[in-house]
């Protein structure tokens, strides 16, 4: 009984052996990738980063990304999009490496979801763009204009152009697609009623009087003898 | 007709309410003055639908008779003609520069269609100096509130000449006279597919007259009145328009305003006189509330826009009563120059930028109405004439902060010191 234990215990040892020999190639051959991923992504991001000087001039030329120069430079921005893209290319590489059922799936399922992820990306960037810029536009719209809630408007035009990105965004990812264009529909219809409650009720008076300053401004204004400014 | 002596050029949109008295001003004026002149009248008009095309060329004035010493060797002769090209002054003046140039007139001018004080001796002033004096360029000298043409006096005026050398008092008056020589200059250059066709012609032509190394001169034409403009007209957007042309103007020009170092006058025509004027009430607590507004909200874009001592300088402003409120020349001339560098860098959206300034001009104007409520016209303009020198100052500042940090950053590194934080340190170092 001893020496069928003893036996039973070689074979199994010798059947992970070999499993792990088939398997070790494989591992360190994902491990090798991930390595020289890395590697490459890092010089990627130095080479990048250096021929970036000429791109932000030009990028500064033409106002784009202007507003963000205080924080990010468009060298930045591309050198650390560079290194993800080589880096994250190495991660499924060496995912497939290791040449398992679950690792074949989950990398067609990638593939195959990377295009709409793509364009949800860039949409996005290009609603966090957009919104910035137009809540900057309005407020100083509104600043010259002298109006008081300049930045409640502002900041509503931000966030109007947010969940617009939102909802565009998760209809390139098809994410419960008609669950978040429901939701986008009855937040801005709730937010408007709720809005013309409050100043149909709730704030009468406080409208009022706002009205009321804003008429005697224009009357002042009209009354005086404007500046001819040029 | 195939040539002129001159060319009198009224650009116009819909102006047939005034556009008569216009006409009937320069015909009497070329016939007076210039009678031994064959001369032509150019509508440049915009597409009126009021019928100004009809009224420019159906007017007559019945008591010409009276007004003139002599009768005239030639009729002056009228040419109503839509122009092409980007809608906007700058459009209507190409096609007066190139009727001009066909008919190889020596002396031009142009007068806007909405002038209700113009008279034929405006004609003679701005012409005079072009035929017998051997100028290419007269700007017009109004006389004006002291209250009015403020953007000209504390921005327009004072920059064009601490930048280019020449006391051109009001270059973007709007009613120019102009050689032959210089309507062919002019129309060679490459900027009627720009902002220039549009609204920033009157600054162009004087910048680039002085540029071009044109003799430059100035008539006094006396009181300046228009139609009454819409009241609503927005100061922001003539503000961006106006100074988004001059600081474009600046990146054109930049060799030559960087090699200039002081400012001469230049001749004036005409004879001077002062009248009284009726006086305008300014609503000084509505823009000290809009700036105060502006320091709260928009720090954040005037933060990229200005170094931050300026800002500083601008919150400390923040306390001031309406009555007691002032705005530094000092501070106001940074506050330029940091603007021109920053629209230069591209930092940020130029129309952002360029709008962002209407807060903190419409301060300098409280400031600036406070400083002279009790003041007479001469002590105005000797007040005007400290900001000029100011800007003339702190212009090593101005070129300091103009060129890019990488190109400061070489400069020290070759060993010229740069070491500028406040305008004295720039202007002593630019000296040195």
């Amino acid at each position: 009984m001893i020496q069928a234990l003893e036996r039973i215990l070689r074979q199994s040892w010798d059947r992970l052996g070999e499993q792990v020999g088939d398997l070790l190639p494989n591992v360190l051959a994902a491990l090798l990738i991930l390595v020289a991923g890395w590697v490459t992504a890092k010089l990627a991001r130095w080479a990048v980063h250096r021929m970036g000087a000429r791109l932000e001039t030009s990028f500064r030329r033409w106002g784009f990304f202007a507003d963000y120069y205080q924080h990010t430079t468009a060298s930045q921005v591309f050198s650390r999009g560079t290194f993800w893209l080589i880096f994250g290319s190495a991660i499924l590489m060496s995912i497939n490496a290791l040449n398992t059922e679950m690792g074949s799936l989950l990398i067609t399922g990638i593939l195959s979801y990377l295009p709409r992820l793509f364009t949800a990306g860039l949409v996005i960037l290009a609603g966090l763009l957009l919104g910035r810029f137009l809540a900057r536009g309005v407020l100083i719209w509104a600043v010259n204009e002298g109006l008081e809630p300049a930045r409640w408007i502002a900041n509503a035009v931000r966030i109007g152009v947010g969940l617009l990105t939102v909802v565009a965004a998760a209809e390139q990812l098809a994410i419960a697609r008609t669950a978040i264009l429901a939701t986008f529909v009855i937040l801005l219809s709730g937010a408007v009623l709720g809005v013309a409650l409050a100043v149909g009720i709730g704030s009468r008076k406080r409208v009022e009087e706002w009205l009321d300053r804003r008429a005697a401004l224009l009357e002042e204004q009209k009354h005086e003898q404007p500046i001819e400014h040029l | 007709m195939k040539s002129a002596d001159i060319v009198i050029g009224v650009p116009s949109f819909n102006n047939a309410r005034t556009i008569r008295h216009v006409i009937q001003a320069i015909e009497v004026g070329v016939e007076k003055y210039f009678p031994q002149s064959r001369a032509v009248i150019v509508n440049s008009d915009g597409g009126s639908t009021d019928g100004t095309r009809e009224a420019v060329l159906s007017t007559h004035t019945d008591d010409r008779y009276l007004m003139l010493l002599s009768h005239p060797l030639y009729p002056v002769h009228r040419l109503a003609t839509p122009y092409h090209g980007l809608p906007g002054k700058g459009s209507a003046f190409r096609t007066i520069f190139r009727i001009a140039e066909l008919l190889g007139a020596q002396a031009c001018a142009v007068v806007d269609s909405d002038l209700r004080s113009i008279t034929p001796e405006w004609i003679e002033l701005l012409l005079r100096p072009l035929v017998h004096a051997g100028y290419d360029y007269v700007a017009p000298y109004y006389l004006r509130h002291k209250y009015d043409g403020t953007i000209t006096n504390s921005i327009v005026y004072p920059l064009t000449r601490a930048l280019y050398g020449q006391r051109v008092r009001q270059p973007i008056g709007g009613d120019f006279g102009f050689s032959g020589r210089l309507a062919s200059y002019y129309l060679r250059q490459n900027v009627w597919d720009t902002d220039v066709a549009r609204y920033g012609i009157d600054i162009w032509m004087t910048t680039t007259a002085i540029c071009g190394g044109y003799r430059i001169c100035q008539s006094f034409l006396g009181a300046k009145i228009h139609d009454a403009k819409d009241p609503g007209a927005d100061l922001s957007s003539m503000l961006t328009q106006v100074v988004g042309s001059v600081f474009q103007l600046m990146e054109t020009h930049e060799d030559r305003w960087m090699a200039t170092n002081s400012s001469g006058d230049i001749p004036l025509f005409g004879f001077r006189y002062g009248v009284g004027l009726e006086p305008i009430s300014v609503n000084l607590e509505r823009m000290v509330r809009l700036f105060r507004n502006g320091l709260s909200e928009l720090r954040n874009v005037w933060e990229v826009a200005l170094q931050p001592q300026t800002v500083n300088e601008l919150v400390s402003l923040e306390g001031l009563e309406p009555r007691k409120f002032h705005f530094p020349d000092e501070l106001w001339v940074k506050v330029v120059y940091e603007f021109a560098a920053t629209y230069h860098r591209r930092s940020m959206n130029l129309a952002h930028l360029l709008r962002s300034l209407t807060p903190l001009y419409l301060a300098r104007v409280a400031s600036f109405v406070v400083e002279t409520q009790e003041s007479l016209a001469d002590e105005v303009e000797e007040k005007i004439e400290r900001l000029c020198q100011i800007y003339e100052e702190q212009k090593p500042y101005l070129i300091v902060h103009w060129q890019p940090p990488t190109q400061r950053a070489r400069e020290r590194e070759v060993g010229a010191e740069v070491h500028h934080t406040t305008p004295s340190q720039a202007g002593v170092a630019a000296k040195g």
